[in-house]
């Protein structure tokens, strides 16, 4: 697979950064936002295969940013990142669309995997 | 306080404590989750290092260990704030800074105001404001005029909040905007008139200077200073 484009999108600026470049040494092409409002006008521009996306942010909701996301780019895949003990924030984000949810804290490994199997789902979806 | 007194505060209790102690492990959660990727960053950088790929930056680990050592001091700060709420239900009634309690009170509600858009902005005197007071029935009491100010205002206007001494009474004032009327809003204005009433203070609704609405809270101030 070409080299993963992800977003990474939470209110904790130092999480979204650490993250990143976590993601960077590992080959994977990773912007990080702190709003939901400045990943929906990334997307308007720039093409992600996978948008990793905290459910509660301040400003626009994790959940609303995921069905603004699933309008306007259906073949981007969304993860989510709860931090709540129970799954329910994640498993009623897969109902309205997300690929996949993750659990803070982050294990790295398992990211990873999820966000391949999006991506190959992604680029799936646009292959002709 | 009365035993009736005391009643007064039980059927909504665990609701408001679940609310404060869900929002604390929010922000611990956050806090461990930082913790674990800048180790997990350090440990990559290592590893980078060992293996000649990369070598290691020491103001990028500098960087790091402070990023570290902020957030252990942000976990250690959010427990305290955790233990002073907790032991909140020691005493019926005894003395203590309303300052302090309204500056606690609002540092665990700010994930509730901010995941709902709403900024809390709090302007605390420098000198103690004593109050001889039930601690927990006041948090709950402040509280709930947060819950008010954030929910049944309209707009995105961050709410201000202060506190001052007048005469024999001790003011919070929180102000925002225009109010907005519905079932959960009256609701919630009686609950807290209610503990109000229990608190042996009162409730007024009055706008601010700005003509933004709001409401003041008169807290009797400890007879005794």
């Amino acid at each position: 697979m070409e080299n993963l484009r992800v977003l990474l999108v939470d209110d904790e600026e130092e999480l979204v950064e650490t993250l990143a470049e976590r993601l960077e040494i590992r080959g994977i092409d990773a912007e990080a936002v702190t709003n939901g409002e400045d990943a929906l006008r990334l997307l308007l521009d720039y093409t992600f295969d996978v948008v990793l996306l905290d459910v509660r942010m301040p400003g626009i909701s994790g959940l609303e940013v995921l069905k603004l996301i699933r309008r306007q780019r259906p073949n981007t895949q969304v993860i989510l990142i709860t931090g709540h003990g129970s799954a329910e924030d994640g498993e009623n984000g897969m109902h309205d669309g997300a690929f996949d949810y993750v659990v803070k804290p982050i294990d790295i490994d398992t990211l990873i995997g999820k966000m391949r199997d999006a991506a190959k789902k992604s680029r799936e979806s646009v292959r002709p | 306080m009365t035993d009736e007194q005391t009643r007064a505060f039980e059927p909504e209790d665990l609701a408001f404590f679940g609310a404060i102690t869900a929002g604390i492990s929010h922000e611990l959660k956050n806090v461990a989750t930082i913790i674990n990727e800048s180790a997990g960053l350090l440990n990559d950088l290592s590893l980078g290092a060992e293996s000649g790929r990369r070598p290691l930056d020491p103001s990028r680990i500098k960087k790091m260990s402070s990023d570290i050592s902020r957030n252990v001091d942000r976990a250690v700060a959010i427990l305290n704030r955790m233990n002073r709420f907790a032991h909140s239900v020691d005493e019926p009634r005894r003395s203590a800074d309303l300052k302090d309690i309204l500056d606690d009170t609002v540092e665990l509600a700010k994930r509730f105001s901010s995941v709902r858009g709403v900024e809390l902005q709090a302007t605390l005197p420098e000198h103690p404001v004593p109050v001889n007071t039930y601690v927990f029935g006041m948090h709950r009491a402040l509280f709930t005029a947060l819950q008010l100010i954030v929910l049944d205002v309209d707009g995105v206007l961050p709410a201000q909040i202060s506190l001052s001494k007048q005469g024999t009474s001790a003011c919070v004032r929180m102000h925002r905007g225009a109010w907005v009327a519905s079932d959960e809003a009256a609701t919630r204005r009686e609950g807290l008139a209610r503990l109000m009433g229990v608190l042996g203070g009162e409730i007024r609704w009055e706008a601010d200077d700005t003509g933004r609405q709001g409401l003041v809270l008169h807290v009797p101030a400890d007879a005794r200073e």
